[in-house]
């Protein structure tokens, strides 16, 4: 009976594009809101995307996430360096500064000062000049995903940096964090004259663990001892994420996005598939006036349904990737995540289309009275 | 299963009365039927529209149930079954030829006709090879890959015969096979339905043909002809059986 029902199904192809081009588009519009949202939420944590080879990140205390960090005095540096199981700890700068360009045009940029001896926190990809010529004086490295920003500005050339002349000695390839503000990479040394605050700029400290040491026990030592915040990079990465989703309405506007696409999916599942359903009802009457249990006539109904929902889903899934494709070149404005997680959970909605379609579809069916086939 | 003692018969109606509605807006719509047909036999029912010959049909065949009296079709008793035996039972025991073909328009012939099979749990490839036998008896081997769409009504009143006899039930009920052929494809198809009460093929035991009709041309291949008005049935009466003479007449000097 799977045959007849699957001919059933596939024997309307008019009706047929409608319930999967329906289930499809709302599998599209959920899965693909949730890799922006995905991608969103990556983008939030800033610096952590980019600076790797570092087990700690220390601030001071009541630091909620990345971007929202008090500065350090020197001194804490330190004393972090002389705790136990502590291998080296570098100072980290993260703050916006003001770009002016010689035509007197200025932009908003995230300046990035790091430690000039081992350049711990560097940009990962160089494209074009060194990343030693950062050691020297008045140096910055502009990033390569917002040169836009900085019209007719190359390696060589000159811009002020909240007042201050710096000089452009490279061309390097970062990620920026959700504001997309272009990052400005500099030594800490220098960061301090760049940066508004100042003496103040340092407002993370990079530590690396010697081999062997547990990152939970250091940070609470440093919690303990020094009274200073210290995250695991996962944790913080991990708590940034979780402070934009409860602390700004980004979560629920693609939450809403997210439930609009499910109800559209279901709505139009349901009514398209009920139409199916309504259209084959004669036909479901022959097949119990000729003996067809109703429990089999269940089965088909399931089959045709799963099989629609697969295959929405498939295309559904397809098209969300192929959206998301241009979000994972390295420049991108666009921002998407499509980890096979999200693949995975996108059944979840279609299973729910699916279920509750058929289910409307069994319902008249098993109820459905073969007499009919005499009338 | 609930099975009569007497395995002569056929089908067996006792007192069966049909009511539909409640209370002061009741319908009745049969009234103390009792039939007994015996095995090889084509038995025609005609009567007006709206004197309960579809439900007749539909309470012989185990679609609907009656309000009193009993059922029995080859000693199956409808009432002591549950659904799913009931089903069962349609599936083995009964064939269906409909007025409307009720030909399923998205599969192919050969599907179409493999379906009651299927529908009793056959395999797929065991099926399609009987429905291409039942679509050989029939004349339209050649067709087995069309759809019913691509077919006139003759055939697919011939492919509706073919569906119902793939299954070699022992009964089959016909309602109104001829009304939407036309004269020669009408007699063509009660020369079939007349061959397929005499055909011997599943046992010791022939089938019985059971056709409710309109046509008073077609009565002639009957074995037995009832009457029904008003809910109400019994064997056909002379001035019937005069216009059934007479319409096989003209059947004759037309051709």
């Amino acid at each position: 009976m799977n045959r007849i029902a699957l001919a059933m199904l596939f024997g309307r192809p008019g009706r047929y594009a409608a319930m999967v081009c329906g289930l499809s588009f709302a599998v599209l519009l959920m899965t693909q809101q949730t890799a922006i949202f995905l991608g969103v939420l990556i983008k939030s944590t800033g610096p952590l995307q980019y600076v790797g080879n570092v087990d700690i990140w220390v601030s001071t205390q009541h630091t909620k996430y990345i971007n929202m960090a008090r500065s350090i005095r020197n001194q804490d540096l330190y004393r972090v360096e002389s705790l136990p199981g502590v291998a080296w700890a570098e100072p980290f700068c993260s703050a916006k500064s003001m770009a002016e360009l010689p035509d007197g045009k200025f932009h908003a940029v995230q300046l990035v000062g790091i430690d000039r001896s081992t350049l711990v926190g560097q940009p990962p990809m160089m494209v074009r000049g060194k990343l030693s010529n950062l050691r020297g004086p008045d140096t910055v490295l502009l990033d390569a995903s917002q040169r836009g920003c900085f019209p007719g500005i190359d390696v060589g050339d000159e811009l002020r940096l909240n007042g201050q002349r710096a000089r452009v000695v490279g061309i390097c390839r970062a990620k920026t964090d959700i504001l997309s503000r272009p990052l400005v990479f500099t030594t800490h040394k220098n960061a301090v004259r760049f940066a508004p605050t100042g003496k103040h700029a340092m407002n993370w400290m990079l530590v690396k663990l010697k081999p062997g040491e547990n990152v939970l026990r250091v940070c609470q030592d440093i919690q303990e001892q020094l009274h200073l915040a210290a995250f695991p990079a996962d944790k913080l990465r991990w708590i940034t994420m979780k402070y934009i989703i409860s602390e700004t309405a980004i979560g629920l506007n693609f939450l809403m996005t997210i439930l609009l696409g499910l109800l559209v999916g279901l709505v139009i599942s349901a009514a398209t598939f009920n139409q199916f359903t309504t259209d084959n009802l004669p036909h479901f009457a022959v097949l119990k006036a000729i003996g067809t249990r109703s429990s089999t006539l269940v089965r088909m109904v399931l089959l045709q349904g799963v099989t629609t929902g697969l295959i929405s889903y498939g295309i559904g899934v397809g098209l969300a990737a192929l959206v998301s494709l241009p979000g994972r070149a390295p420049d991108a404005e666009l921002t998407s995540h499509f980890p096979w997680q999200l693949m995975l959970g996108a059944l979840a909605p279609v299973v729910i289309c699916v279920v509750i379609s058929s289910l409307v579809s069994i319902w008249r069916v098993v109820r459905l009275d073969p007499v009919v086939v005499f009338q | 299963m609930n099975r009569a003692s007497d395995s002569n018969t056929m089908v067996r109606l006792a007192g069966v009365t049909k009511s539909f509605g409640r209370g002061s807006s009741a319908v009745t719509a049969l009234r103390g039927i009792h039939l007994d047909c015996g095995a090889g036999r084509l038995i025609m029912l005609a009567g007006p529209s709206g004197c309960g010959k579809t439900t007749l049909l539909s309470i012989i065949s185990g679609i609907l149930s009656q309000t009193s009296g009993d059922v029995e079709v080859c000693g199956v008793r409808w009432s002591g079954l549950n659904h799913a035996q009931q089903a069962r039972c349609r599936a083995e025991l009964v064939g269906y030829v409909f007025q409307h073909f009720q030909l399923i328009p998205t599969l192919t012939i050969q599907l179409n006709v493999a379906a009651p099979l299927l529908a009793r749990g056959v395999r797929y490839r065991v099926a399609m090879k009987s429905a291409a036998r039942s679509l050989s008896d029939v004349g339209l081997d050649d067709r087995r890959n069309a759809m019913p769409a691509e077919l006139s009504g003759g055939m697919q009143q011939r492919v509706a015969l073919a569906r119902a006899l793939v299954a070699q039930p022992r009964l089959l009920i016909c309602d109104e096979p001829t009304a939407n052929l036309d004269r020669t494809t009408g007699e063509l198809m009660m020369q079939m339905l007349h061959a397929a009460s005499r055909s011997n093929d599943i046992s010791s035991r022939a089938r019985t043909v059971i056709v409710v009709t309109h046509d008073f041309r077609t009565l002639r291949f009957a074995d037995l002809i009832y009457q029904m008005e008003d809910g109400r049935l019994w064997p056909a009466n002379e001035s019937l059986l005069a216009q059934v003479w007479q319409a096989a007449m003209e059947t004759d000097t037309a051709s």
